[in-house]
């Protein structure tokens, strides 16, 4: 069959291709030249961009800049020590370091959501260990943040059962409304828009996190904001920005429930009922007295 | 034992068989005789093997003589398992097992020429080989890369990846070491190198995944004096030697065995040459030494022996300028000289890098002539009677035995940094404790500061200090003694009491010797073995006419003296000499060199002395011709054999000899007197960098001294 | 073996005692060395009185006169007071 030979003779030149193209320059750039794409096309341009963050270099160095460098030296405030020294008492005194990461956190919420190379290093101090030690621990998890940020991180989730019911549309229209693109912070500093893995409402999909520094580590809060619309994630923002508390959780409903009522349990429930532990213990003495009757009326 | 810790100590009873003189017969013999019970037997490839409980089966492959690939294992650091070339398929297990870390079970079946293990690692290798850069051209681990052997015995022939590669940014870490951090491959062996032996935590891996970088987060100096051995460790060109960048090509060069002199343990090095020229030096492997660690020092003061060397004889004229001549003439005049003074008033030093043939030569040459007075170069007031009185008697080895370890006048991180490795594993692995009377330094470990005054050291003699418990209740403790306390003028008597102190609180008890003197030059002691101290009628009562300096940079010598030197630098001592002879450094002549423990190594020629310089011996000999006082060796085989005529432990080279230990006997005759307490104890080292004549003139030396006072501003 | 048995000990430039740790034939070295070497320094302290081990050596002594003339006496198989014997001779017999 002509179809089938030209099939074979087609994979037979793929493989050969596959095979050449290591020695052969030609094919090589021919290979090239099929998988890379136009250069000006909008969406090569697009995936060239994520591309290239992800291909970065120089986002797991410090560099020193005025208000983050080596000769800065910052603590605990007096206020928050008693938490500090309640995290540090959960660990056996020679193995300060598994307090590492709650210090951390603790530090970020008070210092305005952000970690310096002083506050790591002052717990490199409290935990006495070296700092690199620290540094490793802060660079490793996305949630440290080592920029400076605003005051109200907003994080979209992104991930699949979010992204089917729209979170690429929240992310826009919170992008239109602060004016900003993906991981940057307004100019008036209030928001950060970010992203955020899975947060498990995928129920309540789709849903955002707000993490609040405005009030120091007493004010701190982390809150999810769910079932939202492109329409409702705008106006949370608009509410938070305007020293309001909207509505935590589900913006429509009471929890995860289903949004047209309940179709489970509607009723009270059947059967079987607990049995009445009282009658049963009345009968069971009822019994043995009679049986105790029984048997002194058989001795007599 | 921890895992680690039995693993350590095996792998140290296998290099003890893999280097020792029998190694092979050891091998036979431990196949064929009944199997040591405390052993497991394991079969690799078919081949039963019986290894001691605990290893790990890459332990039990390289028993059976079976080659495992490895990037991140190295069998001094701890286990990462993180690269996973050691992959090999072990029987009943479903998936194969990163030999690095799985402890053998009696009965094993490992196999590691099956299909599964072939494409484990074809697998890895191609993992490996995606971020890495096509640096191999411009890198300079190329030929010497074990990327490139195991990608070449183990790897695929061909790739299949046309993505996009990540790229790192390089990172500063100081002018020794060059780093090019996108070739790394994340092994982490620079990172558990830099906290487990050198321990200076500076290094570190931060982020994750494809961001993943290794280096000091922020831009900091790589600050240990033993950061040049992460270039050996680097398994790619990821880290390599700056001074070395772009000049030799491994095959190129051809090694030559050798020992360094610059500290006193004798590290034994490898001496890269191509042609004339020493392009790098490298450590070699001697578990009884130095391990496979050598310092800063030793690695990279090389670039020193191109500058200022001296290489033709010179004598001062009249106008008081060096002028070159001949050697004829040259050795013609210091004769006449040598003969023209009356031997009281002749004086010899020897330089504290001197080889022992050259310095048996001059002192032979010297007593021929009826001149007694030969002194070590600032070690005038030392005894060289009992050998345990100047040795590091309990050995390198010994100090891992330690339990107990009292510091004084010495700061051994600085004076030997392999040996502090050692110190460092006694005191974190060990649990052991360090004192120091001495300078306050930071030794890498934890240790306490007692003081730095006579005083303190009068009360742990007297037995008064707190500390004196401590010692008399250890199993092994030890004392260190630095060699700047040697040089002291109040020595003897310090070093009696220190004896004294040693026999009292059971430093020194049976078959354990622990007292330790810790030599700070590869010359010392060999000249003190030698006995190149005064003889009876030498005095200082007539000054000294004329002073030999046999590459001796401090002697004293009053105004009017006539002085000769003969070394290889212009430096110092050169500079006040009236006759230069020009002698061979380090590398460049075959000598012995005694190191702290006593132990004499040999240190093999690499090249030939520069210009018209000489071996050192040879020229003393032609001296002595000149002399009028022949010397009876011309060949450097009768110049050993005169050395073993001396002392017979230079015939048994590469060996410790036990020594006696004359219970007090030694410092006995010396009169009591008090010490002086004017100066505190210091470090004979004030910067590591420059101690010695080659050091201070090697400008890569001069760039770590800039460095460090960069860093310490 | 007093003091007063090695005043002559001022003539000799060096002595240099050659022995073995643990050997037998050494014995002797080893127990005069034990016994009498404070007594040696004492007599005369400027004197180098070198003691040199190796394991398998063989017990020797060797002085050092004037001039760079050595004379060399086997110590092997001798007992403490042989040693000492051997020693009072050669520092006896200063050759001129």
């Amino acid at each position: 069959m002509p179809r089938a030979r030209a099939l074979a003779r087609a994979l037979a030149r793929a493989v050969d291709a596959t095979a050449r193209v290591a020695l052969d320059g030609a094919s090589m750039r021919a290979t090239c030249a099929r998988t890379m794409t136009k250069p000006n096309d909008a969406r090569a341009v697009a995936t060239a961009r994520t591309r290239a963050r992800a291909y970065s270099v120089g986002q797991m160095v410090h560099r020193d800049v005025p208000e983050d460098n080596s000769t800065m030296t910052w603590t605990f405030e007096a206020s928050v020590r008693p938490k500090v020294d309640a995290i540090l008492r959960r660990y056996p005194s020679n193995y300060k370091r598994s307090a590492m990461i709650p210090l951390l956190d603790l530090a970020q919420q008070q210092n305005k959501g952000h970690l310096t190379l002083a506050m790591m290093n002052h717990i490199a101090d409290v935990l006495e260990v070296a700092p690199i030690r620290v540094y490793e621990v802060a660079t490793f998890y996305s949630m440290f943040n080592r920029q400076k940020m605003g005051k109200l991180h907003v994080m979209v989730c992104g991930t699949t059962p979010c992204m089917l019911r729209g979170s690429r549309e929240i992310e826009k229209a919170l992008e239109e409304w602060m004016g900003v693109k993906k991981f940057e912070t307004t100019a008036c500093g209030t928001f950060t828009l970010g992203e955020m893995e899975c947060m498990g409402c995928c129920v309540n999909a789709p849903m955002i996190a707000v993490a609040d520094y405005r009030n120091g580590v007493e004010g701190y809060s982390y809150n999810y904001y769910e079932d939202l619309t492109p329409q409702t994630a705008v106006k949370v923002c608009e509410a938070l920005k305007a020293g309001k508390s909207p509505r935590v959780g589900s913006q429509i409903r009471d929890k995860a429930e289903p949004i047209k009522g309940l179709t489970t349990l509607t009723g009270d429930p059947s059967g079987p009922f607990s049995r009445d532990l009282d009658q049963i213990k009345a009968d069971v003495d009822a019994a043995a007295a009679a049986a105790a009757a029984a048997a002194a009326a058989e001795k007599k | 034992m921890t895992r680690l810790a039995v693993a350590r100590k095996a792998s140290r009873e296998a290099y003890k068989t893999l280097f020792g003189a029998r190694a092979g017969a050891m091998r036979a013999m431990s196949a064929e005789a009944a199997p040591n019970p405390d052993t497991v037997p394991v079969t690799v490839n078919g081949q039963e093997v019986h290894v001691p409980k605990g290893v790990t089966v890459l332990y039990a492959c390289e028993q059976a003589g079976v080659d495992v690939p490895r990037f991140c294992y190295h069998h001094k650091l701890s286990i990462a398992g993180n690269c996973r070339m050691c992959l090999v398929e072990v029987e009943k297990s479903p998936k194969p097992v990163a030999s690095c870390a799985m402890p053998v079970m009696p009965g094993m079946n490992i196999k590691t020429t099956t299909d599964l293990v072939k494409k484990a690692r074809e697998g890895v290798m191609e993992f490996l080989l995606i971020n890495h850069p096509l640096d191999c051209p411009i890198c300079d681990q190329g030929g010497e890369c074990e990327l490139q052997d195991q990608s070449y015995i183990f790897g695929s022939d061909r790739s299949r990846f046309t993505e996009y590669k990540r790229a790192v940014e390089d990172k500063e870490l100081g002018p020794l070491v060059k780093t090019v951090m996108t070739r790394c491959i994340h092994c982490t062996r620079c990172v558990r190198f830099s906290t487990e032996i050198a321990g200076v935590q500076d290094m570190g891996i931060t982020g994750r995944g494809n961001q993943a970088e290794v280096g000091t987060y922020i831009s900091k100096l790589l600050a240990s004096e033993l950061s040049g051995n992460v270039i050996d460790l680097c398994p790619v060109g990821a880290l390599t030697s700056k001074p070395f960048a772009f000049t030799a090509r491994s095959w190129e060069l051809e090694g030559t065995p050798s020992i360094d002199v610059t500290d006193g343990l004798g590290s034994n090095i490898r001496v890269d040459t191509r042609g004339n020229e020493v392009m790098r030096i490298v450590p070699r492997a001697n578990e009884e030494v130095n391990e496979e660690w050598i310092s800063d020092k030793a690695r990279f003061s090389y670039d020193a022996l191109k500058r200022q060397r001296l290489d033709r004889p010179m004598v001062r004229g009249s106008d008081g300028k060096l002028q070159e001549t001949s050697w004829e003439f040259a050795l013609d005049y210091v004769a006449e000289k040598l003969k023209a003074t009356e031997p009281d008033a002749i004086r010899a030093v020897a330089g504290k890098l001197c080889d022992a043939e050259s310095m048996i030569s001059l002192k032979d040459m010297m007593n021929k002539l009826g001149a007694s007075h030969t002194t070590p170069e600032g070690m005038a007031n030392v005894s060289a009677d009992v050998r345990s009185s100047y040795l590091f008697n309990s050995n390198l080895v010994g100090v891992e035995d330690a339990d107990y370890v009292l510091l004084i006048g010495t700061n051994p991180r600085t004076e030997a940094p392999v040996l502090n490795v050692r110190l460092r594993r006694a005191v974190i692995a060990g649990g052991a404790t360090v004192t120091s009377v001495g300078p306050n330094a930071d030794l890498s470990y934890p240790s306490t500061h007692l003081g730095d005054t006579t005083a303190t050291l009068e009360e742990i003699t007297s037995g008064k200090h707190a500390v004196c418990e401590a010692i008399k209740a250890a199993n092994n403790p030890m004392v260190i003694v630095g060699s700047e306390l040697l040089r002291r003028a109040d020595s003897k008597i310090l070093l009696k009491k220190i004896h004294a102190m040693c026999d009292e609180l059971g430093v020194v008890k049976g078959d354990w010797n622990g007292f330790n003197v810790l030599h700070d030059a590869g010359g010392t002691v060999g000249a003190l073995d030698i006995g190149f101290v005064p003889g009876t009628s030498a005095s200082n009562d007539v000054p000294a006419k004329l002073v030999y300096s046999l590459g001796a940079e401090e002697f004293d010598a009053p105004a009017g003296a006539f002085i000769v030197y003969q070394g290889h630098h212009g430096a110092q001592g050169a500079s006040k000499a009236d006759v230069i002879l020009p002698g061979a450094a380090y590398t460049e002549k075959t000598g012995t060199y005694v190191n702290t423990e006593g132990r004499a190594q040999v240190a093999v020629a690499s090249m030939g002395p520069v210009g018209q310089a000489k071996e050192d011996w040879r020229i003393l000999r032609a001296l002595s011709e000149f002399a009028g006082v022949p010397l009876p060796y011309n060949t450097h085989e009768q110049v050993h054999r005169r050395l073993a005529e001396v002392a017979p432990h230079f015939a048994k080279l590469n060996e410790v000899e036990a020594t006696l230990w004359m219970n007090g006997a030694t410092y006995a005759h010396e009169k009591a007197r008090k010490a002086d307490a004017s100066i505190p104890f210091k470090s004979s080292v004030e910067n590591f960098f420059m101690t010695d004549v080659i050091s201070k003139t090697s400008a890569t030396m001069a760039k770590c001294t800039e460095a460090r006072n960069e860093m310490n501003a | 073996m007093s003091k007063a048995a090695f005043t002559g000990l001022k003539a000799v430039q060096e002595l240099r005692f050659h022995l073995c740790q643990t050997s037998k034939g050494s014995e002797g070295v080893r127990n005069f060395l034990m016994s009498s070497y404070k007594t040696l320094k004492a007599a005369s302290p400027s004197t180098p009185v070198l003691i040199r081990e190796s394991s398998g050596a063989e017990g020797k002594l060797y002085a050092r006169y004037d001039m760079g003339v050595e004379k060399c006496v086997k110590l092997e198989g001798l007992d403490a007071k042989g040693v000492e014997k051997c020693l009072q001779d050669l520092v006896s017999s200063v050759p001129k």
